[in-house]
């Protein structure tokens, strides 16, 4: 067996061909370096996407990968799952693809729990039609098709899927390389449908759509850093916290009372109604969330498939050409 | 020309034969719970156990639950019978019409001699006034036709399984139930009036209700006593002289009645078993798509399985996830679904991966007319797609057809890694015809060289079928990328480069040519140095042959083919189309294949179509072609 485990091993022939400073450097960075921590064999990696500049992915890396049509991964994916299940089955997806084309899809396979892990790389604007504004651009956004501002509301991705029923949710950073590294180990280990917005900054159409999260001397300010069974806290030296209050989240400073306890992040739990109201957190009034939102196991599309009349049946392989209803000429 | 190098593949096929006995069609007809359909399988399964070749096609109305007796409710069923393999025409010698409206939906098909059986039971005046009829067409002066039979069938069928009245204390079955068995009734009817024994339907009605002693009973009764009756009443005028004929070679082998839909399936499953690779239909819900999805998700397992997508492009992208998977990726689709899964069916072209597109042609543009017949999706076959994206069309010349061109169409997909097409129209598909099951032996394999893992070709080095070879992920050492970009010919590298566009625009046709040598030519039949060639293609068929079979009774010199490759054309298409001084090329659409052909080849034709939903009928042909023989050049 041939062993894959520094991150070159898993560099394609193809040149990389993104802008100077784009954020999917230091994604495909710690995606091979992912692939090459794990204990994974390489030839069961599969990487699908469509198009966009985040779908060029696949031909970056040496493992098989499948660049399919604008919408179409998740699907082929799903069938590609069904046809081996062995396989540990990825795709790549941008904002202007994953909820342009692909959402119908995507949000079935988060219902079906189709056991593939999503990268869902977020900048906020179309890059390869050069600056058009996808589902998840902020209003005001100035883009090629929206000279004096985009005026609609942007979609919260990581909502949209858990509401959709997804297994797996989390949020990471292209430039907190360590936060993003964990969170692709914990994806490709989760059992079931795995969701990870990636904020990403594009250089060229959208540059520091994400300052305010990505300047590493701010962030604390702004971020909360979701960790399991721990309060929900942020700011220097944790001074500031947030709170689920009636249906809803308010931010308390903890001082030892009670009304103030930040509350307990809770990944495991049954209702994805709280993680969908973390996911949609908003600077300037509320910090926003990195981190897993949810992550719950539930038995995946491809065994529930093959546990029915799907059944393949190896031991007993006869075709009836006659069935019940045939008959001898007499 | 001689005509062994017109017809290179079948010497034997000789001039299409006219029946040494006439075909019998019989039309059943009436409500939703009059069990039209019931009533028609259990024909066919009793005459097709006398010998006799079968062939029918249900109609269905478009409303699911359309109210009582109305003309909008009429479910229908065409048989026709014979020694020979018969069409359905658009006339019928015998009626059975179990209400109203279905007679009054189907009164002008039958012929002036013909015989009308129908249960007078219905022909209240509520039932008369929903179909429209001012005065019972059955009797008095404004009787339809002199050969009538009205039988009161609900009465009688209560009568004979009656005993203990149906519904009152201490009966076994409810008013309904009783009365459900009125087909029953009408069933031994008919089967009485054709000579056929009655054990097969016995057998059946054995099997089906073993769990209901009280149905069996009941359903045993009222169908014995519609046959006892038929000769006790003396209600037929005569008695049919038509009987089968030995020499069909069938006796003692089994048959079954199978339509295109079964056929398909059967096939579908024994391309899972041969190969040992998962086969998968992805599909939605689209009439009449929609009825071999239903059929495929209770015929799942030992590597064929089904699922219901969520729209179109899913159903093909989730096929082709499973081609790349190393299965074959199937999906049907009908109407307005099929452009949807035209990119699908370029990515195929272009990352060179099998699918498998069922498509079941209807009537209509847009939502159209869902069950009405048509060959109207050849024109999106053949060019529906952008740049040059080739995809291999076949198309079925009859239900059984449907089984044998399946396994072809997944054996072109298989081994030289394509998208394939099998348009489906209604007469091939929805309806039904006798089946000789063939011998287990005489199915094809499935084993190419380029099926095996541990080739030393590289994943884009073809063979010479200019197939590359099939490595699928999990083959550890050939890990490489596919997709729908263009590249280098032989090579994973992406390009845009003219010259490599070029080239490869040219592999692919050029591997369209290897399919086309893969498949064979066209065979025809008729008489040597025929004066008119007549060319159809699709369910259209046994139609097209029986209206030569008439037409040269005129003394035509004719001669026939039906395609079943449509793209690519049969090698042999341009030197037949040369070989006869006139071609009628017969279509259900506006004449696409005609079309094609004329922009292809120059050969002296005309086209005849018809594109009003309804199959062509046989005297119709049968004057064209006498029409067109006779005019001067």
């Amino acid at each position: 067996m041939i062993t894959h485990n520094q991150p070159t091993d898993f560099a394609s022939e193809q040149e990389v061909r993104w802008c100077p400073g784009c954020g999917d450097y230091a994604i495909l960075a710690q995606v091979k370096k992912m692939l090459s921590d794990m204990p994974l064999l390489r030839e069961e990696q599969v990487f699908l996407s469509g198009i966009g500049c985040a779908s060029r992915m696949p031909n970056y890396l040496s493992t098989y990968g499948f660049r399919g049509l604008h919408g179409g991964a998740v699907s082929a994916a799903m069938g590609l799952k069904l046809a081996q299940p062995n396989l540990t089955v990825w795709i790549v997806l941008g904002d202007g693809e994953g909820f342009g084309a692909a959402t119908q899809h995507l949000l079935h396979a988060c219902r079906r729990n189709v056991d593939v892990k999503v990268l869902f790389i977020n900048n906020e604007i179309r890059g390869l039609s050069r600056g058009q504004e996808s589902a998840t651009t902020r209003p005001g956004t100035l883009t090629a098709t929206c000279p004096e501002g985009s005026s609609d509301n942007p979609w919260h991705p990581c909502a949209l899927a858990l509401a959709a029923g997804a297994t797996f949710v989390a949020r990471s950073l292209d430039v907190d390389v360590d936060h993003l590294g964990t969170i692709l180990q914990r994806a490709s280990a989760h059992k079931g449908f795995a969701f990870v917005e990636i904020l990403q900054n594009c250089k060229v159409y959208n540059d520091l759509v994400f300052d305010n999260l990505a300047t590493q001397h701010d962030r604390p300010e702004h971020l909360i850093y979701l960790e399991h069974g721990k309060p929900m806290v942020y700011g220097a030296q944790n001074r500031q916290g947030i709170k689920f209050e009636n249906a809803s989240v308010a931010l308390v400073q903890p001082n030892h009372a009670a009304s103030t306890a930040p509350s307990i992040h809770d990944e495991a739990s049954e209702s994805s109604f709280a993680a969908q109201m973390l996911a949609t957190l908003e600077n300037p009034d509320f910090p926003e969330c990195i981190g897993v939102f949810r992550a719950v196991t539930r038995i995946c599309h491809h065994e529930s498939f093959y546990r029915g009349a799907n059944t393949p049946n190896p031991e007993t392989p006869k075709l009836d050409l006659e069935g019940p209803d045939s008959f001898p000429v007499e | 020309m001689e005509e062994k190098t017109v017809n290179p593949g079948n010497p034997d096929l000789g001039a299409p034969s006219l029946p040494l006995a006439p075909a019998h069609a019989i039309r059943m007809t009436g409500d939703a719970h009059d069990g039209i359909a019931m009533l028609s399988h259990l024909f066919a399964l009793a005459a097709g156990s006398r010998g006799y070749h079968l062939y029918s096609v249900p109609e269905y109305p478009a409303e699911i639950r359309a109210h009582a007796n109305t003309l909008a409710g009429v479910h229908t069923s065409s048989l026709a019978f014979a020694p020979y393999q018969e069409p359905i025409d658009d006339r019928t010698s015998f009626l059975l019409a179990m209400n109203p409206a279905g007679l009054k939906l189907h009164e002008s098909c039958l012929e002036k001699d013909g015989i009308l059986l129908a249960n007078s039971d219905s022909f209240g005046a509520e039932e008369l006034a929903c179909a429209g009829y001012l005065e019972n067409p059955l009797a008095g002066k404004n009787q339809l036709f002199h050969r009538t039979i009205s039988v009161p069938m609900a009465q009688l069928t209560n009568h004979a399984i009656n005993l203990t009245r149906a519904g009152e204390k201490g009966a076994l079955l409810s008013y309904r139930e009783v009365d459900r068995c009125r087909n029953l009734f009408a069933l031994g009817m008919l089967l009485w009036y054709y000579s056929i024994p009655i054990d097969p339907v016995l057998r059946w009605l054995k099997q089906k209700f073993s769990v209901n002693p009280s149905i069996l009973d009941a359903s045993q009764k009222a169908f014995k006593a519609g046959f006892i009756y038929s000769e006790t009443a003396n209600v037929f005028p005569q008695v049919p002289a038509y009987h089968p004929l030995e020499s069909l070679s069938k006796k003692g082998r089994i048959c079954r009645m199978i339509s295109g839909n079964d056929a398909s399936l059967l096939a579908l499953k024994h391309v899972a078993l041969k190969t040992n690779r998962p086969v998968l239909l992805a599909s939605t819900s689209r009439p009449p798509s929609h009825e071999i999805c239903s059929l495929a998700a209770k015929n799942t397992g030992d590597g064929f399985s089904f699922i219901l997508a969520d729209d179109e492009h899913a159903a093909a992208s989730i096929a082709i996830g499973v081609s790349y998977g190393g299965g074959l990726g199937c999906t049907a689709v009908s109407g307005v679904g099929f452009p949807h899964q035209s990119e699908v069916v370029s990515l195929a072209s272009a990352a060179e991966l099998p699918l498998l597109l069922l498509e079941y042609q209807r009537a209509g543009i847009s939502t159209g007319l869902p069950q009405r017949v048509a060959q109207s999706d050849l024109g999106m076959a053949l060019m529906g797609r952008n740049g040059e994206a080739p995809l291999v069309v076949l198309a079925p010349d009859s239900p059984s057809d449907c089984f044998a061109l399946t396994l072809l169409a997944a054996k072109v997909a298989m081994r030289f890694l394509a998208p394939v097409c099998i348009l489906h129209d209604l007469l091939n598909s929805r309806a039904s015809e006798s089946w000789l099951i063939p011998e287990p032996e005489s199915l094809p394999d499935f084993e190419f060289p380029h099926f095996a893992s541990d080739s030393s070709s590289g994943p884009y080095e073809c063979d010479d079928h200019l197939a590359r070879p099939w490595i699928t992920p999990g083959t550890p050492g050939k890990e490489h990328r596919l997709g729908g970009n263009e590249r280098k010919l032989n090579s994973p590298q992406v390009s845009f480069l003219p010259q490599d566009h070029l080239a490869m625009n040219r592999h692919r046709a050029a591997r369209m040519q290897r399919i086309a040598e893969f498949l064979g030519p066209l065979p025809v039949s008729g008489d040597n140095g025929a004066e008119i060639l007549v060319l159809g293609w699709g369910g259209t068929k046994n139609v097209l042959e029986a209206a030569c079979a008439m037409a040269k009774k005129s003394g035509i010199s004719i001669a026939f083919a039906h395609l079943r490759f449509l793209n690519p054309l049969p090698k042999n298409m341009e030197m037949i189309l040369n070989s006869y001084p006139k071609v009628i090329v017969a279509e259900l659409n506006s004449g696409r294949l005609f079309a094609l052909l004329k922009e292809k080849f120059e050969f002296n034709g005309i086209s005849f179509t018809r594109q009003d939903g309804l199959n062509f009928v046989i005297s119709q042909v049968e004057q064209a072609i006498i029409q067109f023989a006779r005019r001067e050049s």
